[in-house]
């Protein structure tokens, strides 16, 4: 079959534009189309990136502002433990007692699941590699406490301050020598020796099934 | 002189035969396509080559943030848990009621010829306030505005005046809204027993020094509690009129 010059350059053609098209849809339409995808992936893993830079961040922050508040968390510790103890207790209310020339009579626990006998269970709580605390533990447990002291007014309004101030706030953080203790009710009663009866509140982190006294007896 | 061309006729013809041959355009046409593609294809292939080693670099270096992240994981935890619990211990420390401020200012502003036998006193937000902190919750005024407590006062005195003189001097105690006079009675030697009150059993007693006895009940404003007060008395803005007597259920004769 001859052809003609003209149809010879038109087939030529549309025979350069198939090989091309061919290419493009073969060779390089999948190059970029990978080129494409792989580009998705890497913003992907920019955003991946930073955000495990600002965990990063972040987790050095928590490192050191626990480093930082670690007296602050010896405090807390002393003021609301992990198990009330109460033979502590007892050497701290007639400790103050004493400085104040008040009697210490009488101290019974009024809270339900407290015991005074049985052993204090061992802490469960999994520590961090700093030492820390990393389960949740719940938030304070009262155990009621009933304490009778015998002395005169202003002694025994020494001691309601001393006792008051075994845990206080200062300088917006809090400061403690002893439990934290609420009072929520004051009898006195006599003349010039009075007895002074106290309602109170300490406080532990375990609950109140695992309220035990801690310690040696 | 006339020019004569020395060129060859066919070297001419030939070299104008090259430079328009349209198959020798079309090859070099196609070489330079072929060319242009391969050129496309190879950038193609080295930025698809680029873009993964990026991808394999930005992996791995989110993996290492990724596990030096995950290495503080447990003081973050612990961080919030630590935070948690300070406001939880704040929040008990600071809503605890003033007792030596109360006893401070209530023992100072006792007259001289008045003594108390008798003190009974409930924080106002004792129950509301601990139970709320315990469980985690923000404590709300409710609590204490439905809970203003009473001070339950039993004494002696000298006189009944100097009953009343206790009367306006408590309520200069800071934090008390009012004092109420329960019963007061005259048991002493001195003024014949006049008193036939049967409230006042608790007032006197063995031991009380005056012969008059009284009860009466300091009540607790309610903004009171957990409110660190300092020791100093208020301005001396005392009401000089009675204090509410009217909750006197036996007296002999209200503060006056």
């Amino acid at each position: 079959m001859n052809l003609r010059p003209r149809d010879r350059v038109v087939l030529a053609v549309v025979a350069v534009v198939g090989v091309l098209a061919a290419f493009y849809m073969l060779a390089l339409k999948p190059e970029r189309q990978k080129a494409g995808a792989l580009q998705a992936q890497i913003a992907t893993q920019q955003q991946a990136l930073a955000t495990a830079q600002q965990s990063y961040t972040v987790g050095r922050a928590a490192q050191a502002s626990l480093k930082k508040d670690g007296a602050e968390w010896a405090a807390l510790k002393i003021a609301v433990p992990e198990q009330s103890d109460i033979p502590a207790l007892l050497r701290t209310l007639e400790k103050n007692a004493k400085s104040v020339h008040v009697s210490m009579q009488a101290l019974s626990l009024s809270g339900s699941g407290t015991s005074a006998a049985a052993p204090a269970p061992a802490a469960t709580t999994p520590t961090t590699p700093g030492g820390t605390a990393a389960a949740t533990t719940p938030a304070a447990t009262p155990v009621p406490i009933q304490l009778t002291f015998g002395g005169g007014y202003v002694a025994l309004n020494k001691l309601v301050r001393k006792l008051t101030g075994l845990a206080t706030i200062a300088g917006g953080k809090v400061h403690a020598s002893g439990p934290l203790l609420s009072i929520n009710s004051v009898a006195l009663t006599g003349t010039k020796s009075l007895t002074g009866q106290l309602t109170a509140t300490i406080y532990q982190l375990a609950s109140p099934a695992g309220t035990t006294t801690g310690g040696q007896g | 002189m006339n020019a004569v061309n020395l060129i060859p006729n066919d070297y001419k013809r030939r070299s104008g035969s090259v430079s328009a041959s349209p198959v020798t355009l079309g090859v070099i046409g196609a070489l330079v396509v072929v060319l242009a593609a391969a050129v496309l294809y190879v950038f193609a292939v080295n930025d698809v080559r680029s873009r993964q080693s990026e991808l394999t670099r930005v992996t791995a270096n989110a993996a290492s943030w990724q596990a030096a992240a995950n290495s503080y994981t447990p003081y973050v935890t612990a961080a919030e848990q630590r935070k948690q619990q300070t406001a939880d211990v704040r929040q008990l420390v600071s809503g605890r009621f003033p007792w030596s401020v109360l006893l401070s200012q209530i023992g100072g502003v006792m007259p001289a010829n008045a003594a108390l036998t008798n003190l009974s006193a409930q924080s106002p937000s004792a129950d509301s306030t601990a139970a709320a902190a315990a469980a985690g919750t923000a404590s709300t005024s409710s609590g204490t505005t439905a809970n203003v407590s009473t001070v339950q006062l039993s004494g002696c005195a000298a006189s009944q005046s100097a009953v009343a003189s206790t009367m306006v001097a408590l309520r200069r105690v800071h934090g008390v809204g009012s004092v109420s006079l329960a019963s007061t009675a005259n048991s002493g030697a001195a003024n014949g027993g006049s008193g036939g009150g049967s409230g006042s059993s608790g007032g006197g007693g063995s031991g009380c020094p005056f012969p008059v006895t009284f009860q009466m009940s300091l009540q607790l404003e309610a903004g009171s509690s957990g409110t660190p007060t300092t020791a100093t008395t208020p301005a001396a803005t005392a009401p000089t009129a009675t204090p509410t007597a009217s909750t006197a259920t036996s007296s002999t004769g209200a503060a006056q």
